[in-house]
């Protein structure tokens, strides 16, 4: 990846059901306009760091960062292809977000183990 | 077809309690993802792009019609009612749950199948002709080889960690439907002296990133003598495969660094260390896995169907779907039928649950409960009595299974691409959908006629875009896909690599690109040429600049 954006969001699979999951305010969600969002190197730093906590915890697999800019309504939408297509979490010929998404999958603070404040 | 004896139950159904075992522990966190991840794939499961995918493997691509009825129950009941039928004849499974997998498992060793060594640098799944057992121009079944293979090296000792995945294919065919020259060995049964029956040899075939066209590693080996021999070559290959550099493990890389000769003096060598033993258990095995393979009692037929001949005058485009869609059947009176999965728009390989249904009933009712998986993506019936190829064509049509396309533009491969596959640098499914919808026209199909558009979404050619007439590579050009075409690429006995051709296109512009191609071809072709004579008399920088031109 060339140079780094200004802003990211966290990634990853869930364990379970292996679809693509954000770090979110509380806790890991299908929707990434819900992710929670990092403007700084550091705070990238420890938004991943957040995630590989989880990953450690066995509640996702893959943690990664993701460089976003924000649209019009200020959510964050990934800036390459490949990401635009996954947080569709559908084939891209697949007709529009049909897709199931359950909200939050599991919200953390479920356990002190899972805990990590920022 | 084989059916599994004790062992074979035994060994299946206890790798699926050790995988439940497994899937267990790394859900209570026993086992970490690095932990995991080795056993997982060494039971087919993989991580994509959206979800875990599920490989199972269709050995040497024959299938019964209770096993495709059984593939078709799991895609309804674990998956989103669907699989997707692969260039390598596997089917895969999109969207499993992880722990659903071990059931998926359980279900799938019901009907003695399994997802074991469909990934991982072991063995693969042994893939054939599609018209194994059947092809009017075979000289005889290659599965019987194929079966002794797969027991052979399922769970191998010595060859479970070679440098790299190893591909074996086989054909008993003149015409090489296996795609054996592009394979780590090809096998292609041969008569030697007296009519004895053995295999001509191949090894160092490979697509990818490194595409190469196999060296003929022997003329001649005795069936009885084969798995020395490819013992011989696994050997040579797992002591001197590059283990240095995952882009260069494979044993096509290997050759082509010690040069052929060099390879071939130590396989033999080799070869003749590996002592023969006449008491080895190999012999007894594969005559009784021949005995699976006995031919079916054909009943005796007239070669013409009249049934046939006067529906095909009554109706069009059923002609035209036995005129497409068949192929010649060594026993009198029986065709070879090809279900297209390919249709308009749609999906290359995809099947539904419903779909899978449909094939299974229709094998059971016209083709003696047998099917085939196709290096093409397609399913093939392939012993159909030409009196009742009517109805079958009928019953696959209600389906919407009944797409007269075989060997035709539309009949496009495809990888998964990047809707589904990690590794992806740009989609390719769209652009094989495109293809079939602006080639739709069967009357143009057929005019253009026999021609392979080949599509991979990365340069990991599981779309097989090298041997491709026309093949499409896509690929990330300045955050965004782009798609390099190829052309003249051929995956049969005649083996050749396209020719890159120039600057890749963006997505847009790719089929447009290839309709100028094919309007340039259909003007410059001469009488009864196919797309591949006409490109090798023009020539490559002829044929590739019909793509570029704009007007």
């Amino acid at each position: 990846m060339a140079k780094r954006a200004e802003l990211q969001i966290v990634t990853a699979n869930h364990l379970l059901e292996g679809h693509s999951v954000f770090l979110g305010e509380d806790g890991w969600t299908a929707d990434h306009h819900a992710a929670r969002i990092a403007a700084t190197p550091e705070e990238s730093a420890e938004l991943e760091a957040l995630g590989r906590v989880d990953e450690a915890g066995n509640i996702v697999v893959g943690v990664y960062l993701v460089d976003v800019a924000l649209d019009a309504s200020g959510d964050p939408e990934p800036i390459h292809y490949r990401e635009k297509m996954r947080v569709r979490a559908i084939p891209s010929f697949w007709p529009d977000p049909v897709k199931a998404r359950p909200q939050s999958l599991r919200p953390r603070g479920d356990g002190e183990a899972h805990h990590v404040s920022l | 077809m084989y059916r599994y004896d004790e062992f074979d139950t035994q060994f299946v159904r206890e790798r699926v309690s050790q995988f439940r075992g497994q899937v267990e522990r790394r859900l209570t966190g026993a086992l970490n993802e690095d932990e995991f991840r080795p056993l997982r794939l060494m039971n087919g499961l993989y991580l994509q792009l959206h979800a875990y995918m599920l490989r199972v493997a269709i050995p040497y691509g024959t299938l019964s019609a209770h096993q495709m009825r059984q593939l078709g129950a799991i895609a309804d009941k674990y998956d989103r009612g669907y699989g997707h039928f692969t260039t390598r004849q596997n089917i895969q499974f999109n969207w499993p749950k992880l722990k659903d997998v071990p059931d998926i498992l359980d279900d799938l060793a019901d009907v003695e199948m399994h997802a074991i060594q469909t990934s991982g640098n072991c063995i693969r799944n042994v893939t054939a002709d599609p018209y194994a057992g059947v092809a009017a121009d075979e000289i005889a079944d290659p599965r019987p080889t194929g079966e002794l293979l797969r027991q052979w090296s399922s769970n191998h000792p010595e060859f479970s960690f070679l440098p790299r995945k190893f591909k074996i294919a086989l054909t008993g065919a003149r015409a090489d439907r296996a795609v054996i020259k592009f394979h780590d060995i090809g096998l292609r049964l041969v008569e030697g002296e007296g009519g004895q029956l053995g295999y001509e040899v191949w090894a160092g075939g490979g697509l990818g990133r490194t595409p190469m066209i196999g060296i003929k590693v022997r003329d001649f080996v005795p069936t009885a003598d084969l798995l020395r021999y490819v013992e011989a070559i696994m050997r040579v290959y797992n002591a001197e495969g590059r283990r240095d550099n995952k882009y260069k493990a494979r044993i096509k890389i290997l050759i082509h660094e010690k040069g052929g000769e060099d390879f071939r003096a130590e396989v033999e060598q080799e070869f003749a260390r590996i002592a023969h033993d006449p008491a080895a258990p190999v012999e007894k095995e594969l005559a009784r896995i021949q005995a699976f393979f006995a031919p079916p009692a054909y009943e005796a037929l007239p070669a013409e169907s009249e049934a046939l001949a006067k529906a095909k005058l009554a109706n069009p485009n059923f002609a035209r779907w036995v005129r497409v869609n068949t192929r010649a059947h060594k026993a009198p009176g029986y065709t070879i039928a090809v279900i297209s999965l390919k249709p308009k728009g749609g999906v290359p390989g995809d099947a539904t649950g419903d779909e899978m249904r449909v094939m299974a009933d229709a094998a059971d009712a016209y083709s003696m409960s047998e099917l085939r998986v196709s290096a093409e993506q397609n399913i093939v019936l392939p012993n159909v009595k030409a009196s009742d190829l009517f109805a079958l064509w009928q019953m696959l049509d209600r389906a919407g299974l009944a797409s007269s396309n075989a060997e035709l533009i539309s009949d496009v491969v495809s990888c998964p691409g990047m809707d589904y596959c990690a590794l992806a640098t740009a989609r390719s499914i769209p652009i094989a959908q495109e293809i079939t919808e602006r080639f739709a026209e069967p009357v143009l199909q057929e005019q253009i006629g026999p021609i392979r558009i080949k599509i991979s979404g990365c340069i990991n050619a599981c779309g097989h875009h090298h041997v491709g007439d026309i093949g499409i590579l896509g690929l990330e050009k300045t955050g965004a896909e782009a798609y390099q075409i190829t052309l003249g690429g051929d995956p049969t006995e005649s083996a050749a690599i396209g020719e890159r051709s120039g600057p890749g296109f963006p997505a847009e512009g790719v089929v447009d690109a290839i309709e100028r191609l094919i309007h340039f071809y259909l003007g410059r072709r001469e009488d009864g040429e196919t797309f591949k004579q006409t490109y090798h008399r023009l020539g490559h920088s002829v044929m590739k600049d019909a793509l570029y031109a704009s007007h």
